[in-house]
């Protein structure tokens, strides 16, 4: 790597994250509601480094609303034990739950879910399903929640779409994936 | 990885070794000048990891909250952080002639200012601001970011990776299945307590 490449990293990064415009509402209090925010640009010529987030204000709790996190912890502890397909098909029936009304919570579990799976595709060489699964999860035009579930998806995404050659997409989830953990960072040391 | 303080001094064979790393940085040789003791200082600092200690400057890099000012490392050390990026990604690497042949060092200066004008921009529009509901700034890339090269990619994905860690770190909490029987744990006191 030449000087030349070691400051087109750089570029890269500064002008990913200066197309990234991050913001959360501090002022919500509201249960289950989900806190938007956020808007970014990019062109349709380079990596899409949009970031929307909102935040997950914990929800009224429901008997219906623990089931099922008790339901994805199951299969979750059940998947430590497994390997391979036997694994992502274990984890897969987690995703397929049923999520109750009024649990935004659910999200970050299904994001876990998908991360989870994502990563064992990727090493049995099925990048291409990984990236199909995390696409429409992680899309630059859909908000994500402000969660480390979150980054670790999207790093997944940036793997799998490195893995499939899809470079540009890579490097947009990369740098989204880095400004979502440089925002949780601000958060944790206030 | 800063330099350390002692006084270095080098035998013969360091001195070499330490002469021809500063030539494949494009360094000036060294000298008896009293002003070359932090360079020697610091390639003679006691055996110190060079992976983990680039691994953290790359993370330390990606957050918004560095600052040139605050930088621990020398022109020297950051240039080698720059170096060990490059070996590490020069296996993928087809021999190519390069295109303009500046010093490494000056490449390094250059990716910091590039860096630097980010951790200006990003603070603006951080979470904490005020204004939430509007676009805060639109920018526009360049169009030659659009082609990424492996090495690049390489590099996004070490610093994603390290800036994970670094959270994990920072917030204790647990992952994986762990964190799925935690959330239930906490929801279901929350019920408890509710009901």
């Amino acid at each position: 790597m030449s000087s030349s490449r070691i400051q087109r990293i750089a570029v890269l990064c500064a002008t990913l994250g200066t197309v990234v415009v991050a913001a959360c509402d501090d002022d919500a209090d509201a249960e289950g509601e989900v806190v938007h925010t956020e808007v970014a640009a990019s062109t349709s010529a380079t990596p899409d480094g949009t970031l929307k987030t909102h935040e997950i204000v914990p929800s009224t709790p429901s008997a219906e609303g623990l089931a099922y996190l008790r339901a994805v912890a199951a299969i979750q502890r059940e998947a430590d034990d497994q390997r391979g397909a036997a694994a992502v098909a274990t984890l897969q029936r987690g995703l397929d739950l049923e999520v109750p009304a009024g649990l935004p919570e659910a999200e970050i579990v299904q994001l876990e879910l998908a991360s989870r799976i994502a990563g064992l595709l990727i090493e049995s060489d099925a990048a291409a399903e990984a990236k199909e699964l995390l696409v429409p999860m992680l899309e630059p035009s859909r908000s994500v929640p402000l969660d480390r579930a979150s980054a670790e998806a999207l790093i997944m995404l940036g793997d799998a779409a490195t893995r499939t050659g899809d470079d540009a997409l890579a490097a947009g989830t990369y740098a989204r994936s880095i400004r979502m953990m440089s925002i949780l960072r601000q958060e944790l040391e206030r | 990885m800063s330099s350390p303080d002692a006084k270095p001094n080098p035998d013969p064979a360091e001195r070499e070794r330490i002469a021809a790393e500063l030539a494949a940085l494009g360094e000036d040789p060294l000298t008896d000048d009293p002003s070359d003791d932090e360079a020697l200082a610091f390639a003679l600092a006691d055996a110190p990891d060079i992976d983990v200690s680039t691994v953290q400057t790359l993370a330390r890099w990606a957050q918004p909250e560095w600052d040139d000012a605050d930088a621990e490392l020398s022109e020297l050390a950051q240039a080698r952080v720059w170096r060990t990026v490059e070996l590490r990604t020069k296996q993928a690497e087809a021999p190519a002639p390069t295109p303009a042949k500046r010093p490494l060092l000056l490449g390094a200066v250059v990716a910091l200012f590039a860096a630097a004008a980010a951790v200006v921009l990003v603070p603006v529009l951080s979470p904490s601001d005020a204004s939430q509901d509007e676009p805060a700034s639109v920018a526009q890339a360049p169009a030659d970011v659009a082609a990424v090269t492996a090495e690049e990619l390489d590099v996004l994905s070490m610093q994603a990776r390290a800036s994970l860690a670094a959270l994990d770190r920072l917030s204790g909490q647990p992952r994986g299945s762990a964190r799925a029987e935690a959330m239930a744990d906490a929801y279901a006191r929350r019920l408890e307590a509710e009901g």
